[in-house]
């Protein structure tokens, strides 16, 4: 079964889908409330290239992995799950 | 009157920003902010973070989780660092905000306080220089000796509309450059300062 669609929903679409919503709620913030109008420019502009270069790297990191390899159960199953309960004798 | 926009810790503030609700005849004497330094535990906290994901990599994944150093595992969770590091970016930005966007305007007729406690609630008072009874700073501590820093109350007689600016640079010279502003507001009213 397929599940690079999901997967590209959780790791890509949502994540991007979310900063999109937080960069429009930061830039109304500065827009109306910063008094500075030249500091504000700069401040969004750094804003944005900090989103801009993480998503990129997203899509870039996303396209780079074997997705058909992917086994989430097998992963699940290889943690050693001693790390979350403290496994002080080891 | 020599005001702080002149001097070389305020430079030319008063002229770089815009302010809507100016009166005609209001001159704004000096902006405020909290000092830089008040920054710092931010900062080292956005470290803490950000090395996080990269020091649990590195020291528990070899020997808790040995699949997820191998391809394709490993690369899956430098996508999530990655998106991880989006989520940090934002969060230290409207933190950031928080500071760029709580701001003290002293006109030569009055104080303005205009406080962003989070993103979405923001608090603006003013006081009249007129109507200020009593001017106390207070730098406490050592990296506020160190940095130069510290509060400044400004006082009015009803209990409830005072102004406290939080950490900021030059509290004593703050404080005079008020007082002196209100000696003026004051005598220009007909009044006295009782500080």
């Amino acid at each position: 079964m397929n599940f690079t669609f999901l997967y590209a929903l959780i790791f890509v679409v949502i994540p991007l889908a979310g900063y999109l919503l937080f960069a429009f709620v930061v830039i109304f913030h500065i827009r109306k409330y910063g008094m500075d109008k030249l500091f504000n420019k700069k401040a969004i502009l750094v804003f944005c290239f900090g989103l801009v270069t993480v998503s990129i790297m997203i899509v870039q990191k996303f396209s780079a992995v074997n997705w058909d390899k992917v086994n989430v159960t097998r992963l699940i199953e290889n943690a050693d799950l001693n790390f979350f309960y403290g496994d002080y004798d080891r | 009157m020599e005001t702080m926009t002149d001097k070389k810790e305020f430079p030319a503030l008063a002229i770089a920003y815009r302010f809507p609700g100016l009166r005609d005849n209001e001159e704004i004497k000096f902006i405020l902010r909290r000092h830089t330094i008040t920054l710092l535990p931010l900062l080292l906290v956005f470290f803490f973070f950000t090395f996080l994901p990269l020091a649990f990599y590195s020291l528990f994944v070899p020997y808790d989780f040995p699949l997820l150093a191998q391809k394709p595992y490993s690369d899956i969770y430098f996508l999530m660092i990655t998106v991880y590091y989006g989520f940090l970016w934002i969060i230290a930005f409207i933190e950031w905000l928080d500071y760029y966007l709580d701001i003290w305007i002293v006109t030569d007729q009055r104080i303005l306080n205009i406080e962003q406690n989070n993103l979405f609630h923001r608090i603006a008072s003013e006081i009249d220089l007129k109507r200020v009874q009593d001017i106390s700073s207070a730098v406490n501590g050592l990296l506020q000796t160190f940095f130069q820093y510290g509060d400044v109350k400004v006082q009015t007689a009803s209990e409830e509309n005072n102004i406290n600016l939080k950490q900021i640079p030059h509290p004593v010279t703050v404080r005079r450059e008020i007082m002196e502003l209100c000696k003026a507001a004051q005598e220009e009213a007909g009044w006295g300062l009782n500080a």
